[in-house]
């Protein structure tokens, strides 16, 4: 999926406000946020196209909750999202 | 297995990205006539919420481990692929440049005023 380079669609202030979050984190210069950002799109579209995969294999159309829950369970890559699913 | 924490309001919603941009993130990856049922796009959104937190925190370790105070753009492409995520990595060095490359193009054209 290409995208302007060096831009986010997500908003970077809200990304920023879960970056503070974090209060080990003393300050994130802003090239550093928006990398984050950028990251976490790529994120949204890897976990979305893997519980589509799911989808397909059971001839369904749509991603379910269950598609997605069922990536985190089988996937390493979104081990640390265990607990959000109860898995 | 019901979607259980979705029904009541989680801290995790304060934090939630826009509904409408994951979405859109979403259907760029999905062909043109499918869906993603509401339950799924909140389980994304908020999955994606603690990505950035799981993120940050391997960032930002690696940057005290280095004396810095600022998380720098190599210690979120270092944090990448320390989570097992090399591949956002590599594909993430061309936006520092663009980004690095824009920011210049910013300096020369602003008149000689000197940022606080």
């Amino acid at each position: 999926m290409e995208r302007p380079l060096g831009k986010t669609v997500l908003p970077l202030s809200r990304v920023k406000k879960i970056i503070k979050e974090d209060e080990d984190i003393h300050s994130c210069s802003n090239a550093s946020a928006l990398l984050v950002s950028v990251a976490t799109e790529m994120f949204i579209e890897k976990l979305a196209d893997q519980s589509f995969q799911l989808a397909k294999l059971q001839k369904r159309k749509g991603i379910q909750y269950r598609d997605v829950a069922d990536v985190v369970r089988k996937d390493d890559q979104f081990e640390f999202l265990s607990d959000l699913f109860s898995i | 297995m019901d979607s259980t924490n979705t029904g009541e309001h989680t801290e995790l919603d304060d934090l939630a990205l826009p509904r409408s941009i994951v979405m859109r993130l979403i259907k760029q990856v999905l062909p043109q006539k499918s869906t993603a049922q509401k339950e799924a796009v909140k389980a994304i959104t908020n999955s994606a919420t603690l990505f950035i937190s799981y993120l940050t925190s391997a960032a930002g370790e690696i940057s005290s481990t280095n004396n810095r105070k600022i998380v720098m753009p190599q210690d979120v492409l270092g944090a990448l692929e320390e989570i097992e995520y090399p591949e956002f990595a590599n594909r993430l060095d061309a936006h520092l440049q663009a980004y690095e490359a824009s920011l210049k193009e910013k300096k020369l054209k602003l008149p000689q005023v000197d940022e606080d």
